[in-house]
């Protein structure tokens, strides 16, 4: 079980990897992904590696925008999923 | 008239489906919610009859922003019922795209996708064979220069290349056809919306977009029979979830880009099911379906030739499919060129080999970004329009991939850029990164030598 913080971490630093370190450190937590120009493309890649990394279930909502919002909604989609 | 099935053919076709067999599935939406070809014809008729009282006319473009939604499917239909042109472009595209894209098609009416109150008794508008407007649809691709273009290809041309290709393909009134790309897309629309309509199947929207891991879920608990993606969210599902044969499933297409051989092959082994390659475009629709063998050949109808043969016999691909040929809406010198003897120019570089095509390449500066074509002239533009920004340049990388290389005063930011950019563009526009420079090298000729900015990278 991991805490929030670890889980925004891990977030982030999967984020970097799509985005580059300065917007994945720089988007706030509650910040669309969208206002911020980051695309689906990119938050698929990322969802799929966070399961990966956590071993989280796919949820049933297959949808990307239920899970994959903000930092802060994914970060929950990996805390009720682990 | 040009003899080929037409729109009034692919309406006769869902009318007799509606009056065989009325509570038939005809669109399952993602959230489970189904519309039978009874109340799609309802619905169709009612939203027509809407449009008509609202003053929209037959040949009018009518700008529908579309979403993977039942409601978008009976106003796609109901604006071509009354005979007027379906104009058919994201729903998330920022108000600027969709002001080019109506501005281009000379559209002054925009129609959010509803389904209509059924009301009984009224006039039951429906399309006629033979009449006086040109029977149209109108769908969005990039450019080349900076403006978008927006395709207007008459139905006659549509329809005849969407049922070939369902014939190819199989498709009986039997299929559910699960859809995870965008309907406004050809490949959507040729493969999908309007030949599955045609055959009487069912039409079955997968959430928008979905999570690559929840594909395997979809197969299995849709009842889907064909499946078409792109080969990037093939290739996320195998990592995410390498399955089981879901039990109905006989037929997975793939198209946007160029389907990996290994994911292909893999697709196989995992689920039992053919993963088929098709190469589509916006004008033309499905030119040319894998067979089993995995080898690209023409879609019936469709003829395909090279032009300007190099050493190696590559050149140009050249397209020709039955009934009238496109045009781009806003800028007919376009249309002229797009054309040889009748013939469409793709813009592809590839071969032809005893009857199969063989894709190798883009010519000019088209990116593709996960199956989506960005015109980098139109990013570059938006940029250059930003406060702030004094020069850009767009380019992709070998190792870099699809990046912006931007000259901005303080304080912007790689992550400001990004949010600037949004407000204008679609996402998937925007480069992966943007990499802020002090300058951007010119030649005398005022071009950009690449070569130096890749290295600041490394």
């Amino acid at each position: 079980m991991s805490t929030q913080h670890e889980l925004e971490a891990l977030v982030r630093r999967r984020l970097a990897e799509q985005t580059g370190e300065e917007v994945a450190y720089g988007v706030g937590a509650n910040e669309p992904f969208l206002t911020a120009g980051v695309d689906s493309v990119h938050l698929m890649h990322l969802v799929a590696q966070l399961e990966e990394d956590t071993g989280a279930e796919p949820v049933a909502e297959a949808e990307l925008w239920a899970v994959a919002t903000s930092v802060s909604s994914l970060v929950a989609y990996l805390a009720g999923t682990e | 008239m040009s003899g080929l099935l037409g729109r009034s053919a692919l309406f006769e076709r869902i009318r007799r489906r509606a009056a065989e067999r009325p509570t038939a599935d005809a669109v399952v939406s993602a959230d489970g919610t189904a519309l039978s070809y009874g109340a799609l014809v309802r619905a169709v008729a009612a939203t027509a009859a809407l449009l008509r009282a609202d003053g929209a006319r037959p040949g009018e473009p009518v700008a529908v922003p579309t979403a993977n939604t039942a409601e978008s499917i009976v106003t796609i239909l109901a604006v071509a019922a009354m005979e007027a042109v379906p104009l058919l472009f994201e729903a998330n595209a920022t108000a600027y795209e969709r002001d080019r894209f109506m501005e281009l098609a000379g559209a002054h009416r925009l129609v959010t996708p509803i389904v209509a109150p059924i009301v009984d008794g009224g006039s039951r508008p429906w399309p006629q064979p033979g009449s006086a407007a040109r029977a149209e649809v109108a769908l969005v691709t990039s450019g080349t220069n900076g403006i978008p273009k927006v395709v207007g290809k008459h139905w006659d041309a549509v329809t005849d290349n969407s049922v070939r290709f369902a014939e190819a393909a199989g498709y009986t009134g039997a299929d559910r056809v699960l859809c995870t790309t965008p309907l406004h897309h050809a490949f959507a629309f040729g493969v999908v919306l309007v030949p599955v309509l045609f055959h009487g199947g069912t039409i079955v929207l997968a959430p928008h977009p979905p999570l690559p891991s929840a594909l395997p879920g979809l197969l299995r608990d849709t009842g889907a029979t064909v499946v078409q993606s792109v080969p990037f969210l093939y290739g996320a599902a195998l990592r995410a979830a390498p399955g089981h044969r879901p039990p109905t499933l006989r037929l997975c297409v793939s198209a946007g880009e160029p389907l990996p051989q290994t994911v292909g092959a893999a697709w196989r082994e995992a689920f039992g099911v053919p993963l088929r390659d098709q190469y589509g475009a916006t004008e033309l629709g499905q030119i040319a379906f894998a067979g089993q063998d995995g080898v690209l050949r023409p879609v019936p109808g469709v003829r395909v030739r090279i032009d300007g043969a190099d050493a190696d016999g590559e050149g140009e691909l050249l397209v020709r499919v039955p009934g009238p040929r496109i045009r781009y809406l806003g800028q007919p010198e376009l249309t002229g060129r797009a054309h040889a003897d009748g013939w469409f120019r793709t813009g592809d570089w590839g071969r032809v080999e005893g009857g199969a095509v063989v894709v190798s390449s883009r010519i000019g500066r088209r990116v593709v970004v996960a199956g989506r074509k960005v015109d980098p002239a139109e990013v570059e533009g938006a940029l250059r329009a930003l406060d702030g920004v004094r020069d850009c340049v767009v380019a992709v990388g070998d190792e870099a991939g699809y990046v912006a290389f931007v000259v901005a005063d303080p304080p912007h930011s790689e992550l400001s850029l990004r949010r600037a950019l949004a407000a204008v563009l679609s996402t998937y526009k925007i480069p992966k990164r943007l990499h802020l420079v002090p300058e951007l090298p010119r030649t005398s000729s005022g071009k950009v030598p690449m070569g130096s900015l890749w290295r600041t990278l490394a």
